[in-house]
């Protein structure tokens, strides 16, 4: 999911901070004060989530969990992943601080855009069809983001486009396995506690 | 199944830029690293490598190769895909010659950016990024943000890591649609556990008198020698932009 120091070339590095800053402007605008403990609580569960290591077939893999994020925090999920990556580089020492922007664009944009296409649906329909909208929304997701991080390598070398495709091919199993953790996460949800579902906006 | 968070820490790390102001590392460091990831070429890496070389032997060695290692595993697998897939000459009819060029520089300059950055500014830790970001300007929600995320992800690691625990010794054998459901409920009940903990940290946070105002009890002072540390990366700075020019002399 990530894209590296190094790879990207300078335009496209001021591109990506360019939008995540709007996002995360934005974010942050409509963003309740009074919500912005539950804010840092929610991404920081996603962020441990997303370090449980799961095997799939003969390898393993770190969950995106990208859907399930756009779906609790909305707009918030700009300024949320924009942290939770600043926060990967100074605790773990993995990710960059230049690629920061682009990065944060390729998984807040789909969380985005997910919350805005499936997040009313999600909370105003039943169980099953809430699962169903939540299958679509965690597989749309992961197949944006690797949408995205080949539009950043594509324009940043016209011949990036072969490493592109291999991404994104190898991106699609994974777009399964969260669309089926989101179905369930969102079934969970409605199930127990929809009050999560509602949001952290004002 | 099982939660990778043994290399953890958000405290600061001691580095040889520890007695300059850290603002002047915050910004001596983003602009060299700018202006390396700006380069497309093997030349002007000859006086870019200069100070991350300078930083890696005089720091931790042990540490800075540690956070290395993963990243050079991703760098390896960019390289390969690179070779594989770039168009152009082909070295034993499989490796792109233009992709494996381009994979050893990227890979250059993901080592260079990667050490320092990592010492100029990763190590200032998350209450020292605060205070620098405070000082520039930066919204008090994003920094607050940074504080509580950061206090919430030690808070709630140790819960994560006991429903792991749990989940691994209950159904060791779960696969399937099982196992991604599993999965979901744990993330949904660690869910409704944040929620819970958010109102109370919040309730706490109202009791202290609100938020944030912690990164002014650090207090940061620019010298001359602060000065002379910019000086010395904008002469860096110089050199490799000037190096593709001096090179086709």
């Amino acid at each position: 999911m990530h894209i590296s120091e190094g790879i990207l070339s300078t335009q496209m590095l001021a591109a990506g901070w360019a939008v995540a800053g709007v996002g995360v402007a934005v974010g942050l605008k409509k963003l309740d004060t009074d919500k912005i403990a539950r804010v840092a609580f929610f991404s920081s569960a996603f962020f441990l989530a997303s370090l449980v290591n799961v095997r799939i077939g003969p390898s393993s893999t770190h969950l995106s969990l990208i859907a399930p994020l756009g779906l609790v925090l909305g707009w918030s999920a700009f300024p949320a992943v924009m942290i939770a990556l600043l926060l990967q580089a100074l605790l773990l020492q993995f990710g960059g601080l230049l690629v920061l922007g682009a990065n944060t664009v390729n998984i807040a944009l789909p969380a985005l855009i997910v919350y805005l296409l499936f997040g009313s649906h999600i909370r105003s329909s039943d169980g099953k069809v809430a699962s169903v909208l939540g299958f679509l929304s965690g597989f749309l997701a992961v197949v944006l983001c690797a949408v995205g991080v080949a539009f950043f390598l594509g324009m940043t070398d016209a011949n990036f486009m072969g490493i592109a495709g291999v991404i994104f091919a190898a991106h699609l199993p994974l777009a399964v396995v969260e669309g089926l953790i989101t179905m369930f996460l969102v079934a969970f949800l409605k199930r127990i506690s929809p009050d999560i579902l509602m949001g952290v906006e004002r | 199944m099982r939660l990778d968070i043994s290399s953890l820490n958000a405290g600061a790390r001691l580095t040889p830029l520890d007695s300059f102001d850290p603002r002047a590392r915050f910004l001596c460091g983003l602009a060299l690293a700018i202006v390396l990831a700006s380069v497309r070429s093997f030349p002007p890496l000859v006086p870019g490598a200069l100070i991350p070389l300078l930083l890696f032997f005089s720091g931790d060695v042990r540490a800075s190769g540690r956070a290395l290692v993963s990243l050079n595993v991703v760098s390896a697998f960019v390289g390969l895909l690179l070779a594989l897939t770039y168009p152009g000459g082909r070295v034993w009819g499989l490796f792109s010659r233009e992709g494996l060029r381009l994979g050893v520089l990227i890979a250059l300059k993901l080592n260079l950016i990667s050490v320092l950055l990592f010492h100029t500014i990763l190590a200032l830790g998350v209450s020292g990024v605060d205070s620098v970001l405070s000082r520039f300007g930066v919204s008090e929600k994003l920094r607050v943000l940074l504080l509580l995320s950061t206090r919430s992800i030690l808070i709630l690691m140790e819960r994560v890591a006991t429903r792991v625990l749990a989940v691994r010794l209950r159904g060791p054998d779960v696969k399937g649609l099982l196992r991604w459901k599993t999965l979901a409920c744990m993330l949904g009940t660690t869910l409704l556990h944040s929620s819970d903990r958010a109102e109370r940290a919040m309730l706490a946070i109202r009791c202290r008198g609100g938020l944030a105002g912690f990164s002014q009890g650090r207090p940061m002072i620019w010298s001359v020698k602060d000065a002379l540390l910019c000086l010395f990366f904008g002469l860096n700075v110089a050199a490799i932009l000037l190096t593709p020019f001096v090179w086709r002399l």
